[in-house]
């Protein structure tokens, strides 16, 4: 996982994903428009960059693995 | 905090915990080393015990009683701790003073490196207020010289006992996002691999790494326990708020309740649902639904005197400003620059490559 093996934030991640996408790809989808999706990898797979994307990807598998901790409390 | 109270939480509350979950304990509120350590050492002892093994502990301290026996307890017992340093010196003296008028800056940064010597890196709150806003220069470069990875930012508030904030006069979410802004695209330009949790929490949901949580909005995912034993759920804040109608947001005792009682608490059910009602206002009306899940209920009741409504500033501040800076800070790279190239460049001229690991990680 990207973050976790070479420390960088999610946030800078992301930074270099979206790097690889034309300025005009990511400034045409306005700010509601990511968050009401609530997810910017549909824009990031416009990227004809795969490996980023793919990279992307594998990162959210990568945490989603270690984020699964819901289900607190057992049935009183 | 009695033994007996400690006693009642690993029987009563820890003993539900599935033993694949991965709680967090936090000593907070107040200062929590005024406490003997000693106090702390039994506490921990019998709560570990009685504890799952993903259990993790946390204490969020000013930082001016952090002795070397401190920094043995957390080793010893792999206790996370975060540090209140409201940015550069100027900053922080203004409002954290000692009883006799003195800055506490100089102390708090004196166990910020007694701690990191020895291979711990706290977390940082920083507390922010308007006077911070034009400063985010500075905030960096005092991040960066103290080796400050992991920071997030606490925007006084209206809630509780906090009647008032220095942000009441006007809308500061513009200057918010700018300042958030800055210090990404600093750190960034600067290879320092630098968390805004505020920040990082949203980059995660939209790369699609985390699912949405907002654990105040669910009864019992938060369990408050008192120093008296009274219990709340929900927001942490909820037991310094007063409201009639919801007892005060005291659900219980967990000295004289049994766990029955407590979960099942009529009342409880009552706030959930306005909770809910809440819950679904936000959906239809915010444009932030999808990273934020609904809101904070201490912040829904503190400043629009109900559970079962909308925005708050509290939204304005702490998840909207750091939502907007993300996708600018975004934007930005992609308009202006090649991201990629500024990173290499970066990396291959080896400023800042030890910064690269996290060192909380």
């Amino acid at each position: 996982m990207i973050n976790r093996n070479l420390g960088l934030p999610m946030t800078f991640a992301l930074a270099l994903a979206v790097a690889n996408l034309s300025a005009k790809q990511l400034l045409n989808a306005s700010t509601s428009e990511i968050l009401q999706r609530g997810t910017l990898k549909e824009l990031l797979s416009q990227s004809h960059d795969v490996s980023t994307t793919e990279r992307v990807e594998g990162m959210a598998s990568g945490r989603m693995a270690q984020t699964c901790s819901n289900g607190v409390w057992r049935r009183c | 905090m009695s033994n007996e109270v400690i006693d009642a939480i690993c029987e009563k509350l820890l003993a539900k915990v599935s033993s694949d979950a991965a709680p967090t304990i936090v000593w907070h509120a107040g200062e929590p080393t005024v406490v003997p350590l000693e106090w702390y050492r039994r506490a921990h002892k019998r709560l570990n015990a009685a504890a799952s093994h993903s259990t993790t502990f946390r204490i969020q301290s000013n930082g001016l009683a952090i002795s070397d026996d401190w920094i043995d307890f957390l080793e010893e017992t792999g206790t996370r701790i975060g540090l209140s340093i409201d940015g550069p010196q100027r900053f922080h003296d203004t409002r954290r003073r000692t009883k006799s008028g003195a800055g506490t800056w100089t102390p708090v940064i004196k166990s910020l490196r007694r701690l990191q010597a020895r291979g711990i890196y706290p977390n940082v709150i920083s507390v922010l207020h308007p006077d911070c806003l034009s400063a985010a220069d500075e905030f960096y470069q005092f991040y960066r010289d103290n080796n400050i990875a992991d920071i997030s930012f606490s925007i006084d508030e209206t809630q509780g006992a906090n009647l008032s904030s220095s942000f009441d006069a006007q809308d500061h979410k513009p200057a918010i996002t700018a300042f958030l802004v800055e210090l990404l695209s600093r750190a960034f330009a600067d290879n320092y691999a630098m968390r805004i949790r505020d920040v990082e929490r949203i980059s995660d949901i939209l790369a699609g790494n985390a699912q949405m949580e907002n654990e105040q909005l669910e009864a019992w995912q938060v369990v408050v326990v008192g120093a008296n034993g009274d219990v709340t759920t929900f927001s942490p804040e909820f037991l310094e708020i007063s409201s009639i109608p919801h007892n005060g947001f005291c659900f219980g005792n967990i000295l004289t309740d049994d766990v029955h009682q407590l979960f099942e608490n009529e009342l409880v059910l009552a706030t959930q649902a306005e909770i809910r009602r809440g819950i679904e206002i936000c959906r239809s009306t915010c444009d932030y639904f999808h990273v934020c899940g609904g809101g904070a209920p201490a912040n829904k009741i503190s400043e629009n005197g109900v559970l079962a409504s909308g925005e708050t500033v509290f939204c304005r501040h702490s998840i909207q400003a750091p939502a907007d800076a993300l996708i600018e800070f975004l934007s930005g790279l992609g308009a202006t620059q090649s991201a990629r190239q500024v990173f290499t460049r970066n990396r291959i001229a080896g400023r800042g490559q030890s910064q690269l690991i996290c060192p909380s990680e």
